[in-house]
Protein backbone atom coordinates (compact mmCIF):
# COMPACT_ATOMS: atom_id res chain seq x y z
CA UNK A 1 0.00 0.00 0.00
CA UNK A 2 2.80 2.36 1.01
CA UNK A 3 4.68 1.37 -2.09
CA UNK A 4 1.68 2.38 -4.27
CA UNK A 5 1.33 5.67 -2.41
CA UNK A 6 5.02 6.44 -2.88
CA UNK A 7 4.77 5.55 -6.55
CA UNK A 8 1.77 7.78 -7.19
CA UNK A 9 3.43 10.68 -5.29
CA UNK A 10 6.43 10.23 -7.57
CA UNK A 11 4.19 10.42 -10.66
CA UNK A 12 2.40 13.52 -9.36
CA UNK A 13 5.73 15.23 -8.68
CA UNK A 14 6.98 14.24 -12.11
CA UNK A 15 3.80 15.56 -13.76
CA UNK A 16 4.10 18.84 -11.80
CA UNK A 17 7.73 19.14 -12.87
CA UNK A 18 6.82 18.59 -16.53
CA UNK A 19 3.94 21.11 -16.31
CA UNK A 20 6.19 23.62 -14.53
CA UNK A 21 9.00 23.25 -17.06
CA UNK A 22 6.60 23.45 -20.04
CA UNK A 23 4.96 26.58 -18.60
CA UNK A 24 8.37 28.21 -18.05
CA UNK A 25 9.49 27.40 -21.62
CA UNK A 26 6.17 28.66 -23.02
CA UNK A 27 6.37 31.89 -20.96
CA UNK A 28 9.98 32.47 -22.04
CA UNK A 29 9.16 31.91 -25.72
CA UNK A 30 6.01 34.03 -25.54
CA UNK A 31 7.87 36.87 -23.79
CA UNK A 32 10.60 36.92 -26.44
CA UNK A 33 8.27 36.37 -29.40
CA UNK A 34 8.90 38.80 -32.25
CA UNK A 35 6.57 39.66 -35.12
CA UNK A 36 6.36 36.85 -37.70
CA UNK A 37 8.18 37.43 -40.96
CA UNK A 38 5.52 38.72 -43.35
CA UNK A 39 6.96 36.59 -46.16
CA UNK A 40 5.90 33.41 -44.32
CA UNK A 41 2.34 34.58 -43.55
CA UNK A 42 -0.57 33.34 -45.67
CA UNK A 43 -2.64 36.39 -46.65
CA UNK A 44 -6.19 36.70 -45.33
CA UNK A 45 -7.22 38.63 -48.44
CA UNK A 46 -5.78 38.91 -51.92
CA UNK A 47 -7.16 41.92 -53.76
CA UNK A 48 -6.24 44.56 -56.34
CA UNK A 49 -5.35 48.05 -55.12
CA UNK A 50 -8.23 49.57 -57.11
CA UNK A 51 -10.77 47.11 -55.65
CA UNK A 52 -9.73 47.72 -52.03
CA UNK A 53 -9.70 51.50 -52.59
CA UNK A 54 -13.26 51.28 -53.97
CA UNK A 55 -14.34 49.28 -50.90
CA UNK A 56 -12.91 51.88 -48.52
CA UNK A 57 -14.39 54.77 -50.51
CA UNK A 58 -17.83 53.14 -50.50
CA UNK A 59 -17.83 52.19 -46.81
CA UNK A 60 -14.74 52.97 -44.77
CA UNK A 61 -16.24 51.84 -41.42
CA UNK A 62 -17.04 48.33 -42.70
CA UNK A 63 -13.72 48.14 -44.56
CA UNK A 64 -11.68 49.14 -41.49
CA UNK A 65 -13.44 46.38 -39.54
CA UNK A 66 -12.87 43.86 -42.33
CA UNK A 67 -9.22 44.56 -43.12
CA UNK A 68 -7.47 46.03 -40.05
CA UNK A 69 -4.95 43.63 -38.46
CA UNK A 70 -5.27 41.30 -41.47
CA UNK A 71 -2.50 40.20 -43.80
CA UNK A 72 -3.31 41.59 -47.25
CA UNK A 73 -1.88 40.74 -50.62
CA UNK A 74 -2.28 43.77 -52.87
CA UNK A 75 -1.89 43.69 -56.64
CA UNK A 76 -1.49 46.97 -58.48
CA UNK A 77 0.65 49.44 -60.36
CA UNK A 78 3.10 51.43 -58.28
CA UNK A 79 2.21 55.10 -58.49
CA UNK A 80 5.08 56.44 -56.39
CA UNK A 81 7.97 55.12 -54.36
CA UNK A 82 8.75 57.25 -51.30
CA UNK A 83 12.14 56.97 -49.66
CA UNK A 84 12.53 58.64 -46.29
CA UNK A 85 15.64 60.20 -44.74
CA UNK A 86 16.61 56.81 -43.24
CA UNK A 87 16.29 54.97 -46.55
CA UNK A 88 12.98 53.28 -45.66
CA UNK A 89 10.71 52.75 -48.67
CA UNK A 90 6.95 53.20 -48.92
CA UNK A 91 5.16 51.96 -52.04
CA UNK A 92 2.05 53.89 -53.02
CA UNK A 93 -0.84 52.53 -55.09
CA UNK A 94 -3.61 54.89 -56.21
CA UNK A 95 -6.49 54.75 -58.58
CA UNK A 96 -7.23 57.51 -61.03
CA UNK A 97 -10.81 58.23 -59.99
CA UNK A 98 -10.43 59.40 -56.41
CA UNK A 99 -7.99 60.82 -53.93
CA UNK A 100 -7.33 57.59 -52.04
CA UNK A 101 -4.17 55.47 -51.93
CA UNK A 102 -2.80 52.30 -50.46
CA UNK A 103 0.48 53.16 -48.69
CA UNK A 104 2.69 50.16 -48.00
CA UNK A 105 5.69 50.80 -45.77
CA UNK A 106 8.33 48.15 -46.28
CA UNK A 107 9.32 45.81 -43.46
CA UNK A 108 12.87 46.61 -42.33
CA UNK A 109 13.99 43.05 -43.20
CA UNK A 110 12.56 43.34 -46.72
CA UNK A 111 13.27 47.05 -47.32
CA UNK A 112 16.05 46.46 -49.85
CA UNK A 113 13.60 44.56 -52.10
CA UNK A 114 12.04 47.93 -52.96
CA UNK A 115 15.28 49.53 -54.10
CA UNK A 116 15.10 47.90 -57.54
CA UNK A 117 11.44 48.79 -58.18
CA UNK A 118 10.27 51.42 -60.63
CA UNK A 119 7.18 53.58 -60.61
CA UNK A 120 4.47 52.50 -63.09
CA UNK A 121 5.31 48.82 -62.77
CA UNK A 122 2.75 46.12 -61.87
CA UNK A 123 3.58 44.33 -58.64
CA UNK A 124 2.17 42.20 -55.85
CA UNK A 125 2.97 43.00 -52.22
CA UNK A 126 2.00 41.55 -48.85
CA UNK A 127 1.59 43.51 -45.61
CA UNK A 128 -0.44 44.00 -42.45
CA UNK A 129 -3.25 46.56 -42.60
CA UNK A 130 -2.97 48.92 -39.62
CA UNK A 131 -5.88 51.22 -40.47
CA UNK A 132 -7.25 53.97 -42.63
CA UNK A 133 -6.30 57.64 -42.53
CA UNK A 134 -9.42 59.41 -43.72
CA UNK A 135 -8.69 62.66 -45.50
CA UNK A 136 -8.82 65.30 -42.78
CA UNK A 137 -5.76 67.29 -43.78
CA UNK A 138 -6.48 67.79 -47.48
CA UNK A 139 -3.85 65.24 -48.50
CA UNK A 140 -6.16 62.42 -49.59
CA UNK A 141 -7.14 59.26 -47.72
CA UNK A 142 -4.76 56.37 -47.15
CA UNK A 143 -5.13 52.67 -46.44
CA UNK A 144 -2.04 51.87 -44.38
CA UNK A 145 -0.04 48.65 -44.70
CA UNK A 146 2.95 47.96 -42.47
CA UNK A 147 5.63 45.24 -42.59
CA UNK A 148 5.32 45.00 -46.36
CA UNK A 149 7.31 42.61 -48.53
CA UNK A 150 7.26 41.98 -52.27
CA UNK A 151 5.36 38.78 -53.01
CA UNK A 152 5.57 38.92 -56.81
CA UNK A 153 7.67 41.22 -58.95
CA UNK B 1 12.77 101.89 -64.22
CA UNK B 2 9.88 99.87 -65.62
CA UNK B 3 12.09 96.77 -65.55
CA UNK B 4 13.03 97.34 -61.87
CA UNK B 5 9.39 97.70 -60.88
CA UNK B 6 8.56 94.48 -62.73
CA UNK B 7 11.42 92.62 -61.02
CA UNK B 8 10.32 93.98 -57.63
CA UNK B 9 6.71 92.97 -58.27
CA UNK B 10 7.80 89.48 -59.36
CA UNK B 11 10.04 89.06 -56.28
CA UNK B 12 7.16 90.08 -54.02
CA UNK B 13 4.90 87.55 -55.70
CA UNK B 14 7.49 84.79 -55.28
CA UNK B 15 8.02 85.61 -51.60
CA UNK B 16 4.24 85.69 -51.00
CA UNK B 17 3.81 82.29 -52.66
CA UNK B 18 6.69 80.87 -50.55
CA UNK B 19 5.16 82.36 -47.41
CA UNK B 20 1.85 80.69 -48.19
CA UNK B 21 3.41 77.32 -48.78
CA UNK B 22 2.25 74.30 -46.87
CA UNK B 23 4.56 71.42 -45.98
CA UNK B 24 3.57 67.85 -45.36
CA UNK B 25 4.70 64.26 -44.87
CA UNK B 26 3.03 60.89 -44.72
CA UNK B 27 6.11 59.15 -43.38
CA UNK B 28 6.61 61.09 -40.15
CA UNK B 29 8.13 59.29 -37.16
CA UNK B 30 6.57 59.33 -33.72
CA UNK B 31 8.20 57.21 -31.05
CA UNK B 32 7.64 56.88 -27.34
CA UNK B 33 9.53 55.39 -24.44
CA UNK B 34 7.54 54.34 -21.37
CA UNK B 35 10.28 52.32 -19.66
CA UNK B 36 10.06 52.50 -15.89
CA UNK B 37 13.11 53.64 -13.92
CA UNK B 38 15.61 50.82 -13.39
CA UNK B 39 13.55 48.40 -15.48
CA UNK B 40 15.72 46.18 -17.69
CA UNK B 41 12.83 45.85 -20.13
CA UNK B 42 12.65 48.62 -22.73
CA UNK B 43 9.07 49.69 -23.50
CA UNK B 44 9.52 51.53 -26.76
CA UNK B 45 7.30 51.86 -29.83
CA UNK B 46 7.75 53.63 -33.16
CA UNK B 47 5.21 54.74 -35.75
CA UNK B 48 6.67 55.48 -39.17
CA UNK B 49 3.45 56.36 -41.01
CA UNK B 50 2.46 59.62 -39.36
CA UNK B 51 0.78 62.23 -41.55
CA UNK B 52 1.60 65.83 -40.77
CA UNK B 53 0.77 69.20 -42.32
CA UNK B 54 2.41 72.50 -41.45
CA UNK B 55 1.19 75.83 -42.75
CA UNK B 56 4.27 78.03 -42.89
CA UNK B 57 2.20 81.19 -43.15
CA UNK B 58 0.09 80.71 -40.01
CA UNK B 59 2.20 78.16 -38.11
CA UNK B 60 -0.82 75.86 -37.88
CA UNK B 61 0.20 72.24 -37.63
CA UNK B 62 -1.61 68.97 -37.35
CA UNK B 63 -0.53 65.38 -37.24
CA UNK B 64 -2.44 62.16 -37.15
CA UNK B 65 -1.36 58.53 -36.80
CA UNK B 66 -2.94 55.11 -36.56
CA UNK B 67 -2.05 53.64 -33.15
CA UNK B 68 -1.92 50.14 -34.62
CA UNK B 69 1.02 51.37 -36.66
CA UNK B 70 3.32 51.41 -33.61
CA UNK B 71 5.98 48.74 -33.87
CA UNK B 72 7.72 47.16 -30.89
CA UNK B 73 10.69 44.90 -30.45
CA UNK B 74 8.50 42.18 -28.96
CA UNK B 75 5.17 41.06 -30.42
CA UNK B 76 3.65 40.54 -26.97
CA UNK B 77 4.42 44.15 -26.04
CA UNK B 78 2.70 45.34 -29.20
CA UNK B 79 -0.37 43.21 -28.43
CA UNK B 80 -0.60 44.53 -24.86
CA UNK B 81 -0.18 48.11 -26.11
CA UNK B 82 -3.01 47.74 -28.64
CA UNK B 83 -5.38 45.57 -26.62
CA UNK B 84 -4.94 46.62 -22.99
CA UNK B 85 -3.44 50.09 -22.82
CA UNK B 86 -4.32 52.18 -25.88
CA UNK B 87 -7.31 50.04 -26.96
CA UNK B 88 -6.48 50.65 -30.61
CA UNK B 89 -9.65 49.08 -32.00
CA UNK B 90 -11.81 51.47 -29.96
CA UNK B 91 -9.50 54.49 -30.37
CA UNK B 92 -7.66 53.88 -33.66
CA UNK B 93 -5.92 57.22 -34.01
CA UNK B 94 -3.90 59.74 -32.05
CA UNK B 95 -3.68 63.31 -33.23
CA UNK B 96 -2.37 66.76 -32.50
CA UNK B 97 -3.92 70.02 -33.67
CA UNK B 98 -2.17 73.23 -32.82
CA UNK B 99 0.17 75.95 -33.94
CA UNK B 100 3.67 77.32 -33.57
CA UNK B 101 3.21 80.31 -31.27
CA UNK B 102 6.37 82.08 -32.47
CA UNK B 103 6.01 81.24 -36.16
CA UNK B 104 7.07 84.76 -37.17
CA UNK B 105 10.61 83.94 -36.01
CA UNK B 106 10.93 81.09 -38.52
CA UNK B 107 12.20 81.94 -41.99
CA UNK B 108 11.09 79.01 -44.13
CA UNK B 109 13.10 80.27 -47.08
CA UNK B 110 16.42 80.54 -45.24
CA UNK B 111 18.54 77.62 -44.07
CA UNK B 112 18.82 77.40 -40.30
CA UNK B 113 17.51 75.85 -37.10
CA UNK B 114 14.73 77.72 -35.38
CA UNK B 115 13.57 77.07 -31.81
CA UNK B 116 9.80 77.08 -31.61
CA UNK B 117 7.02 76.62 -29.09
CA UNK B 118 4.05 74.56 -30.14
CA UNK B 119 0.69 74.80 -28.42
CA UNK B 120 -2.42 72.80 -29.16
CA UNK B 121 -4.60 69.85 -28.31
CA UNK B 122 -3.30 66.30 -28.15
CA UNK B 123 -5.69 63.38 -28.40
CA UNK B 124 -4.60 59.93 -27.26
CA UNK B 125 -6.83 57.03 -26.22
CA UNK B 126 -9.90 59.16 -27.01
CA UNK B 127 -8.90 61.81 -24.43
CA UNK B 128 -8.00 65.36 -25.53
CA UNK B 129 -5.73 67.56 -23.44
CA UNK B 130 -4.03 70.90 -23.91
CA UNK B 131 -0.37 70.43 -24.77
CA UNK B 132 2.54 72.84 -25.02
CA UNK B 133 6.06 71.85 -25.97
CA UNK B 134 9.32 73.24 -27.26
CA UNK B 135 10.54 72.01 -30.60
CA UNK B 136 12.64 73.03 -33.53
CA UNK B 137 12.17 73.68 -37.21
CA UNK B 138 15.17 73.00 -39.41
CA UNK B 139 15.28 74.46 -42.91
CA UNK B 140 17.88 72.99 -45.22
CA UNK B 141 17.96 73.24 -48.99
CA UNK B 142 14.20 73.74 -49.26
CA UNK B 143 13.44 70.83 -46.93
CA UNK B 144 11.76 71.52 -43.62
CA UNK B 145 12.08 69.19 -40.63
CA UNK B 146 9.86 69.56 -37.59
CA UNK B 147 11.03 67.99 -34.33
CA UNK B 148 9.63 67.96 -30.82
CA UNK B 149 10.01 65.96 -27.62
CA UNK B 150 7.62 66.03 -24.73
CA UNK B 151 6.38 63.97 -21.82
CA UNK B 152 2.80 62.69 -21.69
CA UNK B 153 1.40 61.49 -18.38
CA UNK B 154 -0.47 58.25 -19.05
CA UNK B 155 -3.08 59.02 -16.38
CA UNK B 156 -3.97 62.25 -18.21
CA UNK B 157 -5.05 60.11 -21.15
CA UNK B 158 -6.80 57.49 -18.99
CA UNK B 159 -4.22 54.82 -19.84
CA UNK B 160 -4.22 52.47 -16.87
CA UNK B 161 -1.12 50.43 -16.05
CA UNK B 162 -1.85 47.23 -14.08
CA UNK B 163 0.09 47.02 -10.80
CA UNK B 164 1.61 43.71 -11.90
CA UNK B 165 3.69 45.54 -14.57
CA UNK B 166 4.11 48.84 -12.70
CA UNK B 167 7.81 48.10 -12.18
CA UNK B 168 8.30 47.87 -15.95
CA UNK B 169 5.95 50.49 -17.43
CA UNK B 170 6.45 54.12 -16.39
CA UNK B 171 3.58 56.43 -15.45
CA UNK B 172 4.58 58.77 -18.26
CA UNK B 173 5.84 58.38 -21.82
CA UNK B 174 8.63 60.37 -23.43
CA UNK B 175 7.33 61.17 -26.90
CA UNK B 176 9.59 62.11 -29.78
CA UNK B 177 8.31 63.52 -33.09
CA UNK B 178 10.48 63.85 -36.22
CA UNK B 179 8.79 64.83 -39.46
CA UNK B 180 10.83 65.53 -42.59
CA UNK B 181 8.40 67.65 -44.60
CA UNK B 182 8.19 68.56 -48.24
CA UNK B 183 6.41 71.42 -49.95
CA UNK B 184 2.81 70.67 -50.82
CA UNK B 185 2.33 71.22 -54.53
CA UNK B 186 -1.18 72.10 -55.58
Amino acid sequence: MNFLKRKSTKYILLALLVIGASSAIYAYKEYNRTAKDIASITPDFSISSNAIITEFVNNDTASVKKYTDKALEIKGIIKTIDKDENGAFTLVFSDTTNNTSVRCSMDSVHNSEASILKEGVAIQVKGICTGFNKDELGLGSDIILNHTCISKN
Amino acid sequence: MKKSILILAFSSLVSISFAQEKYFTKTGKVSFDATANKSPEIIKGTNKSTTMVLDSKTGDMQFVLQTKGFEFERALMQEHFNENYIESTKFPKAEFKGAITNNATVNYTKDGTYNVTVKGKLTIHGVTNDATTDGKITVKAGKVTAEASFVALLADYKVAIPTVVADKVATSAKVNVVCALEALKK
